[in-house]
């Protein structure tokens, strides 16, 4: 890790020492923070009350009653980027950052089982079709070059990506039937999970290695100013000794068989055992391909008029995240991307309220990993340091009955 | 700028407002799950820490086989051999030492040159006629020097000869000679002999006994007369006159001598063994030791050769020869021989004078003194002393084992197969008892059972068996057991012979008895010795044991089993188990009402399980089981932290109370059990 970042910064030296000492001179620096928890099902008073403690059950059945099936979405990012020009009108920015994220979309009878256990559901079968959960944790080391012209820029960025850790599961059908008094259990699942090395959690641990492109452009047209971008594009390889699972199978469980019940003992109990009892589980140590969530989107900025608002912007972000890399690049391959990343376009629109050196950066959006409305308000102070601080949901505030989600994010800005 | 802190005032309110304790959340969850499946077959049944097996005859119809082996019945004491043979002493005046010859020659030469002009009268080679020549030799003494055989000797016998040879070419007479010790002068002897006729010997001997020589004797030739000769004759000067003086037959008071090697003695001893009226021929030894204990006084180095001419090994004799060193502190020097796998024959001596005899080892001892080169002074009361002591255990032996009885018992055999029977009735049919005899021996016996009995020591209740299945009374019977046949002495193949005494156990086990107590005499060839001959190997006694079948033909009434088993199972503290559900599939024709009473430690009740549920039996055509029942119990939650004991609690019954219902090998039972457990996700 330590060698990567010494290369990296070696490179930034070398393009920072390479600038034509004869242009005026611009940096800048930003450190900033953002947590986000977005769900399809999930309001802001069942949040809440889920990190209140306990979950008895009439809020199990308030979760249950939410939704058929759902999606959930946690974000953790912080970064550090850096911001100067090469040229006039060329500029570079060198960015590092450390994302975690936990992405799942599973049925309500999961969420069944999960909640309650299947004691309830005896004689009953309870089925989960296309279940995915992935959790994602890696640094990103990115460089981009923009060149800004007086109507258009065009940029271009390149990350080496650092991975962590990686928990993979996929199943597009599984069910489970509990017989009467749990005498049997008939389990019927097809399952593909992948797993990095877990003899080791540390926070930075090398499991894999990846990369990831940005392309932005934007054009002047109208007095209108139209950006394009698509960030992280990428995928991490994981390293070989991470764990396949693959199970394709249908299964009824009727407890260990003990061959002989007078040499019985705790020892044949354990869950090894039933592992042992059951052979069809295909697991090998091999690398495995995770992709990031890639965002691809447009935004239309306009001038308002009066000094006391900024640009109105409104634009379209969607998300591209395969879970498996089983296909080649095809139309059905960007199509998988799309559906597999369980984010819904997301449309917004924003605009800055300024007053005098604060601004507030309100943005009303609709989609995502929500179905519903979200407000988006930040507060800025520009001073010699400027500070924003702001929530993607803020809504949560005061109708958290229809808020899917809650947030909040920190930045802080150093013009050099 | 008020509008700006009111904004931020607002905003400050507004983030404060999402300040919240958050807490992990954490849920019960309540989980239903097979936890183990099995299959119980009657033959994978073993009751713990008893004999009991499980067969079945060719019907299928399984039985229950008990075995329980009584101590072994031997003989081995008739043909152990610890037997020390009482010491003998090899005394000194029984060394022999050789006899000693010394002479001495005159010539005529000589004899001439003391007359004088003697060579000129008788020149040699001359013919003259010879005078009568008195006193020819007077005092003439010559030494005899016996220092190559002896410094000094007394002793208590022996004789010494003197001889007088003339090769003169006249007689002599008159002639007189005197032996004196030369240390002290002392005579010794005195020869006189009148006439000795030319070309003729004279000789005279004397006893030695009480004497005392030296090594240095003086003969002293007192007087020599020459008598006249016949004519003349022709002088030759080497004619001459020998005398000669042998000790012979010494025998030594005390002696500093050259003693020669010798041997001291030979001692051939036929050793009979006391093995009672048994009269055996030949022992295999398994293991066997010979020792000879010596103490040797002598100062000169002792010797033995020891040989046992009936003890071979591979057709080869036993025969040893060792070095006695003379004694220190009078402690003996012990030899010990190892006769592992030695074959001892008992009839004594090859060619024995009135034929082959039997428990008898014959040995040779032969004792030496084996020289120096030294002198060595000796006297009679110089000794060997020895004693021989024989131990053997056989591996086998041959001959007539004799007549003998070993009382055996009483021997109680205790068993648990009922012993968690605590009510109600079983009736069992067609049970047998038998007691199995191998018999190793070569030897007919004879076996009486003077007590069998079982017992039931929770009731009291004691059953004695009174006849055998041929109608005999079983107590004091004299049941006759065969000799077995020996196939191969060389790796003891032997075909043992079989007894089986069998009983009907039907009323012995109704009593469901927990012990059994044997007493029995064994009478070894009852009808004395046989025109074959017995043969014994300690290591293949007279095998007996009882053997106890019990066919499952049974009729159980309220049969009340109760067992305590000690529990101690970890409770995970995250899972609370909170039911227990047990699917039973009954295969068997037997119904079943279980109950499991748990206890804690201080064997407080905690809960009763499955209370008042039963197992119903599988359902029966023509006696047989043609479909298994399926019995669901459950019990409620348990608490495995506060369970010390469970008592499985258990009622039987058959159907039927007047048919035996029989339990055949391919009745089996399945259990599943499934449990619902209560666990908190967090």
């Amino acid at each position: 890790m330590k060698t990567k970042i010494l290369y990296l910064l070696l490179i930034f030296s070398l393009v920072s020492k390479a600038q034509n000492n004869n242009i005026e001179t611009f940096r800048e620096f930003y450190i900033g923070s953002n947590l986000s928890f977005e769900s399809s099902s999930l309001n802001g008073n069942i949040i809440e009350e889920i990190f209140s403690g306990y979950i008895d059950n009439n809020l199990k059945d308030r979760i249950l009653n939410l939704s058929d099936d759902h999606i959930l979405n946690l974000s953790f990012k912080n970064n550090i980027s850096y911001i100067e020009n090469l040229t006039d009108n060329i500029f570079y920015n060198f960015s590092f950052s450390d994302i975690t994220e936990i992405n799942a979309k599973f049925d309500n009878d999961l969420l069944k089982l999960g909640l309650k256990g299947n004691y309830e559901f005896q004689d009953e079968t309870l089925e989960f079709e296309n279940t995915r959960i992935r959790a994602n944790r890696y640094q990103q080391f990115k460089l981009q070059l923009e060149k800004k012209n007086k109507n258009s820029s065009f940029g271009l960025g390149l990350s080496y990506v650092h991975g962590n850790h990686n928990f993979t599961v996929i199943s597009n059908n599984a069910s489970i039937y509990t017989a009467p008094m749990g005498l049997y259990l008939d389990l019927e699942y097809d399952i593909n999970a992948f797993s990095t090395d877990t003899t080791d959690f540390s926070l930075f641990e090398n499991n894999g290695n990846g990369i990831a492109l940005d392309l932005t452009g934007s054009f002047n047209v109208l007095n209108h100013k139209l950006d394009f971008y698509m960030f992280d594009l990428g995928y991490i390889l994981w390293d070989n000794n991470s764990r396949n699972i693959f199970v394709d199978s249908a299964y009824i469980f009727q407890g260990i068989n003990i061959d002989n019940v007078f040499d019985f003992n705790d020892s044949v109990l354990e869950i090894s055992n039933i592992l042992d009892d059951y052979d069809n589980i295909n697991e090998k140590n091999n690398s495995f391909k995770s992709y990031l969530g890639a965002n691809i989107g447009f935004k239309i900025s306009k001038e308002i008029k009066g000094n006391r608002f900024g640009l109105i912007t409104y634009g379209l972000n969607n998300k591209w995240q395969p879970y498996l890399d089983n296909e080649k690049l095809s139309f059905n391959k960007i199509k998988q991307g799309f559906e597999e990343s369980d984010y819904k376009p997301y449309y917004f629109v924003s605009t800055e309220v300024i007053f005098n050196n604060v601004s507030l950066l309100p943005k009303i959006g609709y989609g995502g990993y929500t179905n519903n409305l979200n407000i988006d308000l930040s507060l800025v102070i520009r001073k010699n340091i400027s500070f924003a601080i702001g929530t993607q949901h803020l809504e949560f505030l005061f109708d958290k009955e229809n808020t899917y989600g809650t947030g909040v994010y920190l930045q802080i800005h150093k013009e050099l | 700028m008020n509008r700006l802190y009111f904004i931020i005032l607002i905003l400050a309110l507004i983030f404060s407002s999402c300040k919240h304790e958050l807490e992990t959340p954490s849920w019960d969850v309540d989980l239903i799950t097979p936890v183990a499946n099995t299959n119980v077959s009657i033959d994978q049944i073993v009751i713990e820490d008893s004999l009991i097996e499980i067969q079945t005859n060719d019907s299928g119809l399984v039985s229950l086989f008990y075995q329980s082996n009584l101590d072994d019945i031997d003989f081995d004491s008739l043909i152990n051999i610890d037997m020390i043979v009482p010491g003998k002493t090899e005394r000194l005046d029984s060394i022999n030492f050789d006899n000693i010859n010394i002479s001495d020659t005159i010539s005529l030469g000589e004899l001439v040159s003391t007359i004088p002009l003697g060579s000129i009268l008788f020149p040699n080679g001359s013919s003259a006629s010879i005078p009568y020549l008195p006193n020819v030799i007077s005092s003439d003494t010559f030494n005899v020097n016996a220092s190559d055989y002896f410094e000094t000797m007394i002793l208590s016998d022996g004789y010494l000869f003197f001889e007088i040879t003339n090769n003169l070419p006249t007689d002599i007479s008159n002639v007189s000679v005197s032996l004196v010790n030369s240390s002290n002068l002392n005579n010794i002897a005195a020869f006189n002999f009148p006439l000795i006729s030319s070309g003729t010997s004279a000789k005279d001997s004397l006893s030695l006994a009480g004497l005392s020589i030296d090594k240095n004797i003086e003969a002293i030739i007192n007087n020599v007369d020459v008598n006249a000769s016949n004519g003349n004759i022709t002088v030759n000067y080497s004619d001459n006159l020998i005398s000669k003086i042998s000790l012979k037959n010494l025998q030594i008071t005390e002696a500093t001598a050259f003693f020669p090697q010798q041997e001291l003695s030979k001692e051939i001893t036929e050793t009979t063994f006391d093995l009672g009226d048994a009269q055996i021929t030949e022992i295999g030894i398994k293991t066997g030791l010979v020792k000879i204990s010596l103490v040797s006084t002598i100062p000169d180095t002792g010797r033995i050769i020891y040989n046992i001419p009936s003890l071979k090994k591979n057709g080869v004799p036993f025969s040893t020869e060792k070095i006695v060193p003379t004694t220190i502190s009078g402690e003996s020097t012990d030899y010990i021989f190892d006769f592992q796998d030695y074959v001892l024959d008992l009839t004594g001596k090859d060619g024995r004078l009135g034929g082959d005899t039997v428990n008898t080892i014959y040995s040779e001892l032969i004792t030496y003194i084996d020289s120096t080169g030294e002198l060595v002074t000796l006297n009679q009361q110089d000794s060997f002393y020895y004693y021989t002591e024989f131990i053997f255990s056989p591996e086998y032996a041959l001959g007539y084992l004799g007549t003998d009885t070993v009382e055996f018992g009483p021997e109680i055999i205790k068993n648990n197969i009922f012993n968690n029977i605590i009510g109600g009735n079983i009736d069992l049919n067609n049970t047998n008892l038998s007691v199995e005899i191998d018999n190793y021996f070569g030897a007919d016996a004879n076996l009486v059972f003077t007590n069998l009995t079982a017992e039931n020591s929770n009731t009291g209740e004691i059953s004695t068996p009174s006849v055998d299945e041929d109608g005999n009374n079983f107590i004091g019977h004299e049941y006759n057991i065969n000799r077995a046949t020996l196939i191969n002495l060389a790796n003891s193949n032997i075909q043992s012979s079989t007894t089986s005494i069998r009983l009907n156990a039907d009323e012995m086990l109704s009593i469901l008895p927990d012990k059994i107590t044997t007493s029995l005499n064994v009478y070894l060839n009852p009808n004395g010795q046989s025109s074959t001959p017995d043969f014994i190997f300690p290591d293949y006694p007279l095998d007996a044991s009882i053997e106890l079948e019990v066919p499952l033909n049974i009729i159980a009434n309220n049969l009340h089993l109760r067992d305590t088993t000690d529990v101690d199972i970890e409770q995970n503290e995250d899972v609370e188990v909170e039911k227990v559900f047990l699917k039973v599939e009954n295969g068997f024709p037997i119904d079943c009402n279980i109950k499991m009473i748990i206890l804690d430690k201080n064997q407080n009740i905690l809960d009763t399980l499955f209370k008042n549920q039963s197992i119903t039996s599988g359902l029966l055509q023509n006696n047989l089981v043609v479909e298994k029942s399926i019995n669901i119990l459950e019990t409620s939650a348990l608490n495995f932290e506060e369970i010390n004991n469970i008592i499985f609690d258990v009622k039987f019954n058959t159907d039927d109370v007047n048919n035996h219902v029989s339990i055949y090998n391919d009745y089996t039972i399945d259990f599943l059990l499934s449990i619902k457990l209560k666990t908190r996700v967090n």
